[in-house]
């Protein structure tokens, strides 16, 4: 990569990502967490890049999900489990109805922060600088707790580590075996239409499993059955924290951002001449987009063409993240743009994203039926065939 | 998503209200589907692909 550095986004401006007072802290912290192991390999991430070619070339289907930001209050095994098992059970209900295998990437493990649209918030009268996020501040509406301190990236990245670690342990030890798919249900599912069917799917593919048992064919002798692949993802936002994490392969001389298989780059840090793009353009990670109703196609093209000037499949994933009412009006045009230049990329929906309405009771929520209507709305827009991943946030 | 069983999004199989939100509302961010709708949508796209039969013509074969 010609003029590009893990650095070398200092150069350029950059938006969203927080001032510290303590620079010297700063840098202390950031030095040690460059000596701790990388979370993820540049064999993993070479991987899914190879996975989400297919997924270009329509022979899979890419399922990415989990929560918005993960927090330190809410760390704990079974959380990270029932995501797990929610990820697989929607993985089986796509692979059987599209005979399609998924390629499964959780916004998890390192997916702290996002950028926020205010940068103070105001309660009582009283003005304090906007949470961002537990890598960065606290939550807790006080001064002290709201001033970014580096410290806390000393947790976020145990904390994934750890979350990573139990991924893969439920990956590889027998957890996410197709003989054991009745397990897999969350308890607290009852007596839904909903849980109904998923049983029906479930006894079909018991029936199927020993039937090929009986042929020879089990998880004893084809790993497959037997394992997943699950990838781990988050947006590339606090860069000093990608940059520390950025490794050499020393196989390949490749960079490598070691702190998730897959990165992307926010709605509101995608300027072609800003810090987040000229990072994401030198690393080896596939990289997702995230495409709003300000992007220009002519944009759109220009961003690809930086970050994935060979034009290599599975490299950029483009997630839409229109408004129900913007769906039709501007996807249709970026989806001509990226057609008519050739560009291999992953058409993806996050069907969530805005959609919220303050309930009568003061909540934040978004109605569910507004959620299934914005993803029948990408349906048709892109005529389906388009549609490789959807996005659960 | 999350794979807890949350009340922060309204409506679903379960029906939840605008009542029933304070009764399980964790989120650090903005609400999330719990386990019930996100599987619920899983089942919508599946049935929109099954309407699409050329996708899964396409397909090599299924591995999960």
């Amino acid at each position: 990569m010609k003029n590009w550095k893990k650095n070398s986004w200092r150069k350029y401006p950059v938006k969203h990502i927080p001032e510290y007072p303590d620079k010297k802290e700063l840098d202390t912290v950031l030095d040690k967490i460059g000596t701790f192991p990388p979370l993820v390999f540049a064999g993993e991430t070479r991987h899914l890049k190879d996975q989400l070619a297919d997924v270009v070339d329509g022979k899979a289907f890419l399922l990415q999900g989990g929560d918005c930001a993960e927090s330190f209050a809410e760390f704990n095994p079974d959380n990270i489990r029932d995501t797990f098992k929610l990820m697989l059970q929607m993985s089986l209900v796509l692979t059987y109805s599209a005979s399609l295998p998924v390629v499964k990437v959780g916004r998890i493990a390192g997916q702290f922060s996002k950028p926020r649209s205010s940068p103070v918030e105001s309660k009582d009268g009283v003005e304090l600088p906007s949470y961002l996020g537990d890598n960065i501040n606290g939550m807790e509406f006080n001064e002290k707790s709201r001033i970014p301190d580096p410290k806390r990236l000393f947790k976020a990245y145990s904390q994934s580590a750890a979350t990573l670690n139990l991924i893969r342990a439920f990956c590889h030890g027998g957890f996410a075996d197709l003989q054991n798919v009745h397990n897999w249900n969350l308890g607290f599912i009852k007596n839904s239409p909903t849980l109904k069917r998923f049983k029906e799917l479930e006894d079909r593919i018991a029936d199927a499993l020993a039937f090929m048992d009986a042929c020879g064919i089990n998880s004893d002798f084809n790993r497959r059955l037997k394992t997943v692949n699950f990838w781990t993802s988050h947006e590339a936002l606090l860069l000093p924290f990608e940059e520390t994490m950025t490794r050499t392969d020393s196989t390949t001389g490749e960079n490598h951002d070691t702190s998730a298989h897959f990165v992307w780059i926010g709605d509101r840090t995608r300027q072609l001449d800003g810090g987040h793009v000229e990072f994401c353009r030198g690393i080896k990670n596939p990289i997702g987009i995230k495409c709003g109703p300000t992007l220009k196609p002519e944009d759109l093209i220009n961003l690809c063409n930086k970050i994935n000037p060979r034009n290599e499949k599975g490299k950029i994933t483009l997630i839409s993240r229109f408004g129900a009412d913007n769906v039709s009006k501007h996807l249709p045009k970026l989806i001509r743009a990226i057609k008519k230049e050739g560009l291999n990329v992953i058409w993806s929906c996050d069907p969530c994203h805005g959609n919220t309405v303050k309930a009568a009771t003061g909540f934040k929520t978004r109605p569910f039926n507004s959620v299934l209507k914005r993803l029948r709305m990408y349906l048709h827009a892109t005529k389906v065939k388009e549609v490789t991943q959807v996005v659960y946030i | 998503m999350t794979g807890q069983n949350v009340t922060e999004c309204i409506g679903g199989a379960q029906k939840i209200s605008e009542k029933d939100l304070s009764s399980r509302y964790h989120t650090h961010c903005d609400p999330r589907l719990n386990a019930n709708q996100a599987l619920e949508l899983a089942f919508l796209i599946s049935d929109e692909i099954k309407k699409n039969s050329s996708y899964s013509k396409n397909a090599d074969r299924a591995a999960s």
